[in-house]
């Protein structure tokens, strides 16, 4: 691996408040969401009402643990109030807007102020410092820039290190490899699938991405990945790969990040509160049990959220101190989201299961798609999977076998009766940005 | 006989693969020599031999096609006892035959994959030298 992990053991960016104690980090976290429930009270008319609502007043909150008596914000409540009904600052202290696609209806408004741009590029440089980014890097941004938080946060945050930071954002795959290869590129930040895409496309090019390249650390995340991905691409390019969790909602990238313990991303505590609850009852489940991730923003001035529903799955791992140094709250990777979870004959199934199965088998492609029928009354789970030279050796009965072994591991993992189904390669949609995964050709209930 | 390399194509089973197989060659310049269409089910394999399997290969992997190549045994001049003995001495061998085709008659041409094939050589090479050695005294 390209860096020794014992000299990242001490690289902080903001060492005060990366190494708090968990003593001291819930005392942050009592201070700020105190001064939070008095901010909204004030500043938006929104909460103001929701507060009410419940008998809340400006100093009815003491601590977290009153943090179940405040009301949930969910997506809806953000369409609802598009696009300014959340700020809970004047409008003139806003110096930034973003917004989050969305599929139907109004797009996700975020606001920022001056000082939200700065905790937000400091969260960024902390994940950074933290898996190895430095003053000496060259740092490339292969995200999209505009609107989608993603390029923006990064770019200011590799800035604030002092990176050489190059913009290249997404697409011109190949240019994107050569601006690698030419200008020494060190690190590099994109979505999972768009990293394997750019490794296999640089050898294609002829480009060793080991030997020829020099990238020492990448980070990725802004879709749902798994384990066995991380793998692949710490192989392709000879170094570690990070996980990087954030919403634009809240902020965007810099909520959450893996540290070089790789063991669970840890959230900025003093900056973003979380819980995990139980979808369906909203209550809230201790650490090592899955659930929606809830977040609260403590430091936001513009635009905060309080117990914001993010739909993604996952846990709060134990409150040991990593052997990184931080006492940071760490939860697990992103299992799969609330909305991406398909019910197949009544189980729960998330593609990430499917593609960490998949990950794991030598020889078996990145690409592949689910595709969800309906035969009669009964929901037929199809898997295909594109067939690559490494695993084509010329003979039947070799592809036979292979189509069993993958069924009989998707089967056991899931729980559920499947048809596998190898595909040539290229056959299967593979777009530039977000892969498509999932076909559901049910008829909508 | 010669020993050659098969590129085998790894396809879909649906309408229209082979037509592409055989485009991308056509516009390579590439003569197909034999073929034979394997399938199990949704899916199967074409196996080729070419004028020039390098090139072929090439050409199929440019078009994103997942191909690979193995030595198997091409035979001409094949007449029908001829090919009895060839099996016949095989068996014998214990080498099995794991898959042929091809053709007797005028434009004759039989591939062979071969469990052992450089044992399945020397087999049709003995046969073929003992069938001349004698004097002609059928002629
Ligand atoms: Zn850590």
């Amino acid at each position: 691996m390209g860096r020794a992990k014992g000299a990242l053991k001490n690289a902080f960016w903001e060492p005060e408040a990366e190494r708090l104690s968990p003593k001291r980090i819930k005392e942050v976290q009592n201070e700020r969401l105190r001064g939070l429930v008095r901010r909204v009270y004030e500043g938006s008319a929104f909460y103001r009402k929701l507060l009410r609502e419940r008998g809340i007043g400006p100093d009815s909150i003491r601590s977290i643990e009153d943090l179940e008596k405040l009301p949930f914000t969910t997506k809806e409540d953000l369409r609802d109030n598009y696009p300014f009904g959340l700020l809970a600052v004047p409008f003139s202290k806003v110096v930034r807007i973003h917004t989050s696609s969305g599929t139907t209806g109004n797009p996700t408004v975020v606001a920022y102020s001056r000082r939200d741009l700065e905790i937000w590029a400091n969260c960024i440089a902390r994940c950074l410092t933290m898996t190895g980014v430095t003053p000496e890097d060259v740092f490339q941004v292969i995200l999209g820039y505009g609107l989608f938080t993603g390029g923006l946060g990064f770019h200011y945050g590799a800035e604030l290190i002092g990176a050489k930071v190059l913009p290249s954002s997404t697409g011109g795959t190949k240019r994107q490899v050569k601006l690698m290869k030419d200008f020494g590129v060190t690190a590099f930040t994109s979505i999972p699938s768009y990293a394997l895409y750019l490794g296999e496309t640089a050898i294609e090019m002829g480009i060793n991405p080991q030997k020829d390249l020099r990238v020492k650390t990448i980070s990725c995340g802004a879709e749902p990945w798994s384990e066995g991905t991380r793998d692949k691409l710490e192989d392709l390019f000879g170094c570690m790969v990070f996980n990087s969790y954030g919403l634009s909602e809240v902020g965007g990238p810099g909520v959450a990040f893996e540290c070089i313990a790789q063991d669970g991303l840890h959230v900025w505590s003093d900056h973003f509160l979380i819980e995990v609850i139980d979808p369906k009852t909203g209550e809230a489940l201790p650490p090592g049990e899955e659930g929606e991730l809830v977040i609260t923003t403590l430091s936001r001035e513009a635009m905060p959220l309080i117990r914001y529903r993010t739909r993604d799955i996952a846990m709060i791992l134990d409150d040991d101190v990593c052997e990184c140094g931080r006492a940071h709250r760490r939860i697990s990777w992103i299992k799969g989201r609330t909305d991406d979870m398909i019910k197949i004959r009544g189980v729960n199934v998330f593609p990430s299961q499917i593609e960490h199965v998949l990950m794991r088998m030598p020889g078996v492609g990145n690409n592949y798609q689910i595709v969800v029928e309906k035969k009669g009354h009964m929901d037929e789970l199809k898997v295909r999977i594109e067939v690559t030279g490494d695993i084509f050796k010329g003979e039947l009965k070799d592809l036979v076998e292979l189509r069993e072994r993958i069924s009989s591991e998707l089967e056991n993992a899931l729980g559920l009766r499947l048809t596998v189904e190898l595909a040539e390669p290229g056959s299967l949609p593979r777009a530039e940005g977000k892969a498509v995964r999932v076909l559901d050709r049910r008829p909508e209930r | 006989m010669k020993v050659r390399k098969q590129i085998s194509v790894f396809v879909e089973n649906k309408p229209g693969r082979l037509s592409k197989v055989l485009e991308v060659l056509r516009d390579g310049g590439i003569g197909v020599e034999a073929f034979m269409i394997a399938d199990a089910g949704e899916f199967g394999i074409i196996h080729l031999i070419l004028s020039d399997p390098a090139r072929g290969k090439e050409r199929l992997v440019e078009s994103s096609f997942a191909i690979s190549e193995s030595d198997v045994l091409v035979l001409g001049s094949v007449d029908q006892d001829l090919l009895l003995e060839l099996s016949t001495e095989l068996g014998r061998s214990d080498i099995n035959i794991q898959y042929a085709y091809g053709s007797l008659g005028e434009k004759d041409l039989i591939v062979m994959k071969l469990s052992d094939l450089e044992r399945g050589e020397e087999i049709f090479k003995g046969i073929l030298s003992s069938r001349r050695a004698p004097p002609a005294s059928s002629e």
